[in-house]
């Protein structure tokens, strides 16, 4: 279970959150949907204290920080989460392999055969076993962005963050890591995903929130907030996309 | 150039290069390995933000770019033994020239692991890992495998500094010349002779930086 309450962030006069409230169930797949600049990947980047806000409580399980305890907390809450950047975020010194190791052995403190053995398991899954001696520079984008969600799935966390996995791919990218987001979305882990990809949200998300000037203005199954939205700005935002996106 | 020239030439060159062999170049090496010792803790102190140890590394910066490099020999090898503390030529020029590479190189990675994107340590923050393991497991070597350009500056830099190591008594590669010099009266020739295994050592080192370049280029 994860609570979200009264989330308030600001960069410096631009207040970016303005009280974000929002519960989610074990196993949930949520989309984060809305225009640029609405807060979508600040509201992310809080869940796992990249970003600090000033305001607000989160608890994921049994961990909960609040404004006072956000620094004690840090350590706790990158452990318990895991997230796939919309630049791949892969170290670019380790190759593929090694990228999912070295959280495993340096973080979790596993020895260096069981990690490899969950490293080569989850670079199967992700169809990407030849490529493991290669240097993230050497891979596509796409294929970067499998080995970001292998290493995050590697973690073995209790909710994925996806902060717009396929903004930055060549459309014809695209297609190979939405179906693999929609493997993981089906399995039982936790997953929040910002996304302009709004046919992709509808059908693959339990729920679709949608945010707009640092609000969640509507949220609902994607039947109630894509199909038929009852907010005004979020039938505005919908409109812009045709229906022969989704 | 009359046969009197070319059999001082060759007479002194092994003169000079043994010198160079047994003074130069291993006072180069290790100064710098010391150098580079000093400067990756200066950089981590700095860009870590260690309270206290970040104002040190900024004043022994400070002092040591700021100040010239003859001056600093002097400091340590007729200056300290005034207050007690006596040093050998060898030892005292290892001092100097490691403080002094140190200070210049500390800068390069401070500005290397400035460079490199956020997203790394982005990364590490978002897969658990504290900003100490995120910076020797990522970062660093990231922003050394940058440095090498700079650095390799720095080192051939030292090359050349190592002949103010004359000035305190070491009999180094240029205080053999010189003395040639005062027994043949042939300044010309001899510095230019010295002049052309200075640039020898240094394509040399140049070399080695390349192929040292090209085997780290790896994933960047």
């Amino acid at each position: 279970m994860i609570q979200i309450s009264h989330l308030n962030k600001s960069y410096g006069e631009h207040h970016v959150l303005k009280g974000i409230d929002l519960n989610i169930k074990d196993g949930e797949t949520i989309s984060i949907i809305g225009p640029s600049g609405s807060g979508k990947s600040t509201f992310l980047r809080c869940l796992n204290l990249l970003e600090e806000p000033e305001e607000g409580q989160v608890t994921i399980g049994e961990h909960q920080y609040d404004e006072k305890t956000i620094h004690k907390n840090k350590k706790v809450f990158s452990r318990i989460t895991a997230m796939v950047f919309q630049n791949y975020g892969l170290f670019s010194n380790k190759n593929v392999l090694e990228n999912i190791t070295l959280p495993l052995t340096v973080v979790k403190k596993e020895n260096s055969q069981t990690a490899k053995n969950t490293a080569l398991k989850l670079l199967e899954k992700v169809g990407l076993l030849d490529k493991q001696k290669a240097y993230p520079n050497e891979l596509s984008g796409g294929q970067q962005q499998r080995v970001g969600i292998a290493r995050a799935l590697a973690l073995n966390p209790e909710l994925i963050l996806f902060d717009e996995p396929t903004s930055a791919l060549d459309p014809e990218l695209v297609g190979e890591v939405l179906s693999l987001i929609k493997k993981v979305a089906t399995e039982k882990i936790t997953t929040i995903i910002v996304t302009h990809e709004i046919a992709f949200a509808r059908e693959i998300s339990d729920r679709i929130v949608f945010m707009d000037n640092g609000y969640i203005v509507e949220e609902g199954t994607p039947e109630e907030v894509i199909d038929h939205p009852k907010n005004p700005r979020t039938k505005q935002f919908l409109q812009r996309f045709t229906r022969n996106d989704y | 150039m009359s046969q009197r020239v070319i059999q001082i030439l060759i007479s002194s060159f092994g003169k000079i290069l043994i010198p160079g062999l047994i003074y130069t170049i291993p006072l180069t090496i290790v100064s710098f390995a010391l150098g580079l010792c000093i400067a990756i803790v200066t950089a981590l102190l700095q860009v870590m933000n260690v309270p206290g140890f970040k104002q040190i590394c900024q004043f022994y910066v400070w002092v040591f770019r700021g100040t010239p490099l003859m001056v600093q020999l002097f400091i340590i090898f007729y200056g300290l033994p005034s207050v007690g503390i006596m040093i050998n030529a060898i030892p005292a020029a290892t001092i100097a020239f490691s403080l002094n590479v140190g200070a210049y190189a500390s800068e390069t990675i401070r500005g290397s692991i400035l460079s490199i994107p956020r997203t790394q340590s982005e990364a590490c923050y978002a897969c658990g890992m504290t900003r100490t393991q995120g910076m020797f497991h990522v970062i660093l070597p990231q922003a050394l495998r940058i440095s090498i350009p700079a650095l390799s500056n720095s080192f051939i830099a030292l090359v050349k500094d190592t002949s103010l190591a004359a000035n305190i008594t070491v009999t180094e590669m240029f205080m053999v010349t010189q003395r040639l010099v005062a027994l043949t009266y042939e300044p010309l020739f001899l510095y230019l002779e010295v002049a052309f295994i200075y640039l020898v050592f240094c394509t040399a080192l140049t070399y080695l930086q390349k192929v040292l370049e090209k085997r780290l280029k790896v994933g960047i």
